[in-house]
């Protein structure tokens, strides 16, 4: 037995050592911190992703942009995180087992530090091309080539800022649970770990999840996908181990009442933790390669197989320690008699199968591209189409199980309670449904059934909401709301799926076009952030016209040195109403010229635009003054033109044009007030038959040298997106009340005065304190 | 406890029954033209933009015609409903995903595959060996 509790002295030491660590590791992030904000370009991770023109704040978020950034950074809140845990054990006895696997979290994170080391010099870097200390010493007198490759422009947003630390905090967070339990495992303590871990799984599903968000809301409106998820590999391998916790939330729950699920449960916690460290190997070992847009570059052989192998020691480790104490739960614990299927525990076990079976789902479509290759399978892709299908029966059952679980009592519920408890809600979600489908607003009947359990479990929970308000208990609100945000967060998705519209748009400075009712106007381009020397960029202004009320859309067009220009990047505009947003999505940039211009192929006619009486052929094109050019350097074409009346010839001409490679100098020929030229000629190398030729025809009146603008976009209304967003703050705010009341509860437990003996805390822990996070329905 | 298994076993049968059979619909293999004419299903193929000069945008219509050539060299012109994707002219490779219709590809998307997708290029590297 002593070996289990290690002295005080070892623990002490242990402790020590670990502040020590939190110290390097806070100090090599204020190192690079530093040589980020100093551009020191030496190192190759601030010569990657920063640049002297990079303006804070993105440049600080520049630490966490590369590989090696963010497993500092991640490691650093692992670090943090650990100093709560280091507290929060020792109050409650169980310190040293539970920091030993905490720790070793944080050895493999520090070994994968040592393989993807933030502070390797550029002479290291790419010391195998011949680059030399000396070299990058000398470049350094010259501040436009002693400079860094500057951070995508996509990711300079104030989203793209807090959403990987989020995430990052979510996952270390998951850290501490994980912990928990093992320790458990090892104690024999099979029941104490689920209420130490509850704050702290509380905690990493509202970071996690507020994480998870924000990645949707910056697609949304900085990326211009259209929506809020994507079902993309890694937003997938993100919410993969949240579906893991929030599921963990109910399991147990269930196992603090009934004492059941305890294998269960120590299973889930090690998938929980082991989703996490899956999502860090599939974003960060280039295993998806192609299938992302995330992915990042391969980090190499050795930091794949580090990777694989801290995936692989911890669930091997939780495995191994599960099986060891396999027969001793079972020989401890107490025989539960069968789940009655009207119990509480059984609808809360039903829900939280499905949110299993959600992850399942999700893990596998995740997964395919690697099944696929093991398997010897072509490779594959998989459309967004198969998360969809499989999550709206389960959303349904989910949200079901929601309401009821509210409704009914631990071990079983009397049918009257039942009937009594549910009887209103069911009403109203069928009559709102039925009501939503008969009126057209969703079009077939499974999207409406799903909005009715939708329906009924928002019901019910805001029956419960109502009753608290009246108590006075809002920090009991926290399942309910977290509840009852779910249930608007699937009404809202339902409605957005079902009833956005979205077509192709092409807007033409000064025209007006007309869409779902909308009438679209291009007013013009505003040359935005014109003090930054290394983007061009546009702000154009759309304007959204119904009803006579005009609002203004600003979606984003611009150019930067990171590409060096070469494609744009985009960024949507949105007008939001509480009921839907207008999304106007740039998709490609064109100019028309303010004059009539057509173009025409050999042997061809068209009428003349400005009489349509008259015609205009292209007899042929004339080449052979191309070398005699009068320009020099540039090539001189010609086409022969020849404009008809219905009886007479009006003009019988070759028009030129002088080519110097890039850009085409038209020689103009007046006939009357109208001005002729050849503005293009585009060649059709493998068919000269079908080269063109295009012909400016100007008036007086047209200024020939303003062309104008064009902006392609895809416009769609997005009703209820409010809803979804809604959603997402309800049931993620519910989440945080719960968290907070639950780590209120447990500092009130004062620790037990004597460490009890390991044989008997199984049954000492029994009597669990009342939940925080369900409280049976008190009336 | 025993219906408590039952009822899981049933839950991830049929969860295990619906992925598996919604998995096989959903795919889309990564595949070659000759095969794509031979499969009558949605595929993507990834190729290159080729006879570039034979590109044309229709406005009216909205649509965007292109040749595609796969890996294996065979050629076919793609029909894509909607604006030229943006870097269309700098992407190394092309991935058009849709399925086949007579002799043209009719494509639902079209995916670029750009030489530095998240790496800019340096002032620095250029002066590198």
């Amino acid at each position: 037995m002593r070996a289990l509790f290690p002295s005080s002295t070892a623990v002490n030491t242990a402790r020590a050592l670990y502040y020590i660590l939190v110290l390097t590791v806070m100090a090599l992030s204020a190192i690079l911190f530093y040589a980020i904000a100093t551009h020191n370009f030496d190192f190759t991770y601030v010569q990657s992703y920063t640049s002297r023109q990079l303006e804070p704040p993105f440049l600080y978020a520049a630490f966490y942009s590369g590989q090696e950034g963010s497993f500092l950074l991640w490691t650093l809140l692992v670090c943090f995180v650990g100093i709560a845990v280091i507290e929060y054990s020792r109050r409650h006895n169980i310190e040293a087992e539970t920091m030993a696997f905490y720790s070793l979290v944080l050895v493999f994170l520090t070994l994968m530090l040592v393989a993807k080391n933030p502070f390797t010099f550029l002479w290291e870097t790419y010391a195998q091309e011949g680059t030399t200390k000396e070299f990058i010493e000398a470049l350094k007198v010259d501040p436009s080539r002693y400079n860094g490759r500057g951070l995508n422009p996509v990711l300079q947003n104030y989203w793209v800022m807090i959403h990987p630390p989020m995430l990052f905090s979510g996952f270390a967070m998951m850290t501490a649970p994980f912990a928990f339990a093992m320790a458990g495992l090892w104690r024999r303590q099979y029941h104490q770990w689920t209420r130490l871990a509850q704050p702290w799984m509380l905690a990493a599903t509202v970071v996690l999840g507020v994480g998870i968000v924000l990645g949707g809301f910056w697609a949304y409106e900085t990326l211009g996908w259209g929506g809020f998820w994507a079902w993309d590999p890694v937003e997938n391998s993100s919410l993969v181990p949240w579906l893991f916790a929030a599921t963990l939330l109910h399991t147990t729950l269930i196992q603090r009442r009934t004492s059941g699920l305890v294998r269960t449960n120590f299973l889930l916690m090690i998938a929980a933790f082991a989703a996490v460290l899956y999502s860090t190997f599939l974003t960060r070992s280039g295993v998806l390669g192609d299938t992302s847009v995330h992915s990042f570059v391969e980090p190499g052989y050795f930091v794949y197989v580090l990777l694989l192998a801290f995936l692989l020691t911890f669930i091997a480790l939780g495995i191994a320690l599960l099986v060891l104490r396999y027969r001793d739960i079972r020989a401890s614990s107490k025989r539960l008699g069968m789940f009655s299927v009207s119990s509480r525990e059984f609808v809360l076990a039903l829900g939280s199968a499905c949110l299993l079976v959600s992850a399942g789902i999700v893990l596998l479509g995740t997964s395919y591209p690697i099944i696929a290759e093991v398997i010897g399978k072509p490779k594959a892709a998989i459309e967004p189409n198969f998360y969809n299908t499989l999550h709206l029966p389960l959303a349904a059952v989910i949200l079901l199980a929601n309401g009821l679980s509210l409704v009914a009592t631990w071990s079983a519920t009397n049918k009257q309670t039942l009937l009594r408890g549910t009887l209103r809600a069911f009403i109203i979600a069928l009559v709102l449904a039925g009501v939503s489908y008969a009126s057209g607003l969703i079009p077939t009947w499974y999207p409406a059934a799903v909005i009715a359990a939708a329906l009924f479990a928002l019901v019910i929970n805001l029956q419960h909401i109502v009753r608290l308000i009246r108590a006075r208990k809002p920090i009991a609100l926290g399942a309910y709301l977290a509840h009852a945000g779910l249930a608007l967060l699937v009404v809202g998705i339902i409605q957005l799926a079902y009833t956005s519209k979205s077509d192709h748009l092409r807007l033409v400075e000064g025209k007006a076009a007309s869409l779902f009712g909308y009438k679209f106007t291009l007013l013009g381009r505003e040359h935005l952030d014109q003090h930054l020397s290394d983007r061009e960029k546009f702000r154009y202004v759309v304007a959204v016209e119904k009803n006579n009320t005009t609002h203004y859309a600003y979606p984003v067009v611009y150019y930067s040195d990171f590409n060096q220009r070469q494609a744009p990047f985009l960024e949507p505009g949105i007008v939001r109403h509480l009921s839907h947003d207008v999304y106007i999505a740039p998709k490609a940039l064109d100019v028309e010229e303010s004059s009539p211009t057509i173009t025409l192929s050999k042997q061809t006619s068209v009428p003349f635009p400005l009489n349509s009486r008259w015609t205009l052929t292209l007899l042929g094109y004339d080449m052979s003054q191309a070398q005699q050019s009068d320009i020099p350097g540039a090539l001189k074409l010609g086409a022969r033109i020849e404009l008809r009346s219905s009886n007479s010839t009006i003009l019988d001409t070759t028009l030129y044009t002088y080519f110097d490679g890039q850009s085409f100098v038209p020689k103009p020929i007046a006939l009357d007030t109208l001005t002729l030229s050849l503005v293009r000629i585009q060649r059709n190398q493998d068919n000269p038959e079908r080269s063109t030729a295009t012909i400016r025809i100007s008036t007086p009146s047209t200024q020939p040298n303003t062309p104008r603008q064009v902006l392609v976009v895809d416009a769609s209304i997005k009703p209820m997106i409010n809803l979804v967003w809604c959603g997402f703050l309800v049931m993620l705010g519910g989440v945080l009340l719960s968290t907070v009341r639950a780590f209120r509860s447990q500092a009130i437990i004062q620790p037990p005065a004597k460490q009890p003996a390991p044989s008997a805390t199984v049954t000492a822990v029994e009597q669990v304190p009342q939940s925080a996070l369900h409280k049976p329905p008190q009336d | 406890m025993k219906s408590r298994y039952v009822i899981g076993a049933i839950i991830i049968a049929l969860a295990i029954g619906a992925s598996v059979y919604l998995l096989s619909e959903s795919q889309i293999q990564y595949t070659t033209i000759t095969y794509a004419r031979t499969a009558g299903k949605k595929v993507q193929i990834k190729g290159k933009w080729v006879q570039r000069d034979q590109a044309t945008y229709d406005q009216s219509a909205n649509t965007f015609r292109f040749i595609l050539q796969d890996e294996e060299g065979t050629t076919i012109p793609v029909v894509y409903r909607g604006a030229k994707p943006n870097n269309f002219e700098l992407a190394e490779a092309v991935v058009v995903r849709g399925r086949i219709n007579g002799a043209t590809f009719e494509a639902s998307d079209i995916l670029t595959k750009c030489p530095s997708k998240y790496e800019g290029r340096s002032p620095l590297q250029t002066q590198l060996p």
